[in-house]
């Protein structure tokens, strides 16, 4: 049978105890009855979580009530005290109210008094932790460094949470900008590694061939310019984090290695002879969707298993219901605050487009959107006409039918926003968004002659972007 | 003299009375049965009260005290109190021991009255 809470009752004389253990149970509470304050402790600090209220008798034969109380308030329980009292012991009383108990009760302890006083004990305790969790919702509408309060975000912190209390490998997918390097860091440093280094490795940055002296390091004269010893990234991550981001970039070879290092926790430096054990905990991540990486043949399954102990999927900004407004209002006064610009808002319209848009680079794109309004948009209010031209252009275009495969939502352009002539007669000159983003690839690496790092740069993209790009059209 | 047999100074009508109509008669049985039972323990205890140390014989004054007033032995309760007090003051030893002897009968008393007084 259901009851309406767990009471503990801290009392030697049996049957007071017992008495209070009939009137309690026969207004459905469940009663634990500890005739000593020590195994009381003991039993409520092994269910922390069980006990609703604790009824406690001040002279017990092992500990006074009062230091009872001290003990609870050390330890923060946040469990309701209720100290019954004899006659002319209000002095005593009113020290176990200044100690945290929260109703006293005169002996004889009535029926009725009882029932009140453990009722609304319970009742006030509910209450109290209501205003701590919204204080807790409203404090921090994020987790860790991110922002947002969506459900998909939730769930997010959710895992991170588990998953930074374990040792366990994680497997971070997400698209670009949706903040894999965030979520590496928030489970490092929510860990108990969070004292020790997180060291971030970009595996598609690094070229291949001096890929393993950079992960596992070198000793002198192990190749050409070794000139002396050097630790890898993996020896510096011991006893904390390697992040080994946009992992789906790394060579077979290299996979062969790191696969090596994740199953035994041993390094051997590159030139030398000796192999050292370390403790890393790896959180991998990649842009790329685990089946397509595994159907490719470009990563090897068993290190896709190592790796994949805590799956976690970064939802895209699109899927973050109404995150965007909540990231796009702080990261604009926080750009504000670094452009030295006076403080600005969003207009009604313009946070409207700001929701509507599919944002396919994520909270990347939205931050340099915003960095970008800043430095152009004098005014106080952003409207629409501050927005980037490809914000606007998603809110003209809108209209349009959506293509299957296109993860914008938005299907009817907003009645506020008059809508160009030409583009509502002739929707169909509009070339789909990686032709566009082809052309515009094509012409940045050309402008940069050939040299696709200092396009990607110019582009705000991470040269792997532009590399896999190429390679699928 | 009440026509039970017992002094009617020794319980609290009114909590007694309490006690009879919050409880089932069944559980006013055990708990008739506990507390009688507690009574005894703590008469043999009180015994060799000269043989305790001070903090020993406060707790156990205030356990009877704390007990007497919820199961309504009220003159249990007033001298419970009443050597409580004394020990809190820090009186005399011997003054508070000599007080012992009226507790203990009125405990004896209560005992023996207890399962008459809530009319089992």
């Amino acid at each position: 049978m259901s009851h309406f809470g767990n009471v503990v009752v801290v009392e030697d004389s049996n049957s007071q105890a017992m008495l209070y253990k009939a009137y309690l149970s026969d207004a459905n509470y469940q009663v634990n009855v500890f005739e000593l304050a020590q195994p009381a402790l003991d039993f409520i600090q092994a269910n922390p979580s069980l006990p609703s209220v604790i009824l406690l008798d001040l002279e017990l034969p092992d500990m006074h009530g009062l230091d009872f109380l001290k003990k609870m308030n050390e330890q923060a329980y946040g469990i309701p005290v209720i100290v019954a009292t004899g006659q002319g012991s209000m002095s005593v009383a009113v020290d176990a109210m200044r100690l945290g108990a929260i109703d006293f009760i005169e002996k004889p302890v009535q029926f009725e008094r009882l029932l009140v006083s453990v009722n609304n004990a319970i009742e006030t305790n509910k209450l109290r932790n209501v205003v701590q969790q919204l204080n807790d919702e409203l404090g921090h509408a994020g987790y860790s460094d991110f922002i947002g309060s969506s459900l998909p975000m939730k769930v997010t912190y959710r895992i991170i949470e588990s998953a930074s209390k374990s040792k366990a490998s994680v497997f971070i997918t997400g698209e670009s900008g949706t903040g894999k390097e965030l979520c590496a860091r928030a489970i490092h440093n929510r860990s108990d590694r969070a004292d020790k280094p997180f060291i971030a490795v970009n595996c598609a940055a690094i070229p291949a061939d001096i890929f393993e002296s950079e992960m596992f390091g070198h000793v002198k004269g192990a190749f050409t310019g070794a000139s002396e010893n050097r630790m890898g990234a993996a020896e510096q991550a011991n006893g904390g984090t390697l992040f080994l981001d946009e992992i789906g970039e790394m060579s077979l070879t290299l996979q062969a290695k790191i696969l090596r290092f994740i199953q035994t926790g041993v390094i051997q430096r590159v030139g030398d002879s000796k192999e050292k054990s370390l403790d890393v905990r790896i959180v991998a991540a990649t842009n790329r969707r685990p089946e397509e990486l595994l159907s490719s043949q470009s990563f090897r399954e068993d290190l896709y298993y190592r790796l994949n102990v805590i799956p976690i999927v970064l939802p895209p900004l699109r899927e973050r219901e109404g995150d965007v407004l909540e990231i796009a209002n702080v990261l604009l006064q926080r750009a504000c605050e670094e452009e030295a610009r006076s403080q600005k808002i969003f207009s009604a319209n313009a946070a409207q487009v700001l929701l509507k848009y599919s944002w396919p680079g994520n909270v990347r794109q939205l931050e340099n959107s915003v960095r970008n309004m800043v430095v152009m948009c004098h005014d106080e209010v952003i409207d629409v006409d501050s927005l980037p031209p490809e914000i606007k252009v998603s809110e003209i275009t809108s209209i349009r039918p959506v293509p299957a495969i296109s993860p914008v939502t938005n299907s009817v352009a907003h009645s506020n926003y008059a809508q160009p002539k030409e583009t509502v007669e002739e929707p169909f000159d509009i070339e789909p968004l990686w032709v566009t983003e082809k052309r515009a690839i094509e012409n940045a690496i050309e402008k940069c002659d050939q040299n696709i790092p200092k396009a990607a740069a110019l582009l705000e993209v991470s040269p792997s972007t532009l590399y896999r790009k190429i390679k699928n059209w | 003299m009440n026509n039970s047999g017992f002094r009617t100074e020794l319980f609290d009508s009114t909590v007694i009375q309490n006690l009879r109509s919050n409880t089932r008669r069944e559980m006013l049985e055990k708990l008739a049965g506990l507390y009688v039972g507690e009574l005894k323990e703590q008469l043999v205890t009180l015994g060799a009260a000269d043989k305790m140390d001070q903090p020993e014989l406060k707790r156990l004054i205030h356990t009877i005290k704390g007990s007497s007033a919820t199961f309504g032995a009220a003159e249990v309760n007033t001298l419970s109190e009443e050597i409580d007090l004394m020990l809190a003051q820090g009186e005399n030893i011997d003054d508070v021991l000599l007080k012992l002897p009226s507790l203990m009968l009125s405990m004896k008393e209560s005992a023996e009255a207890f399962y008459s007084a809530v009319s089992l």
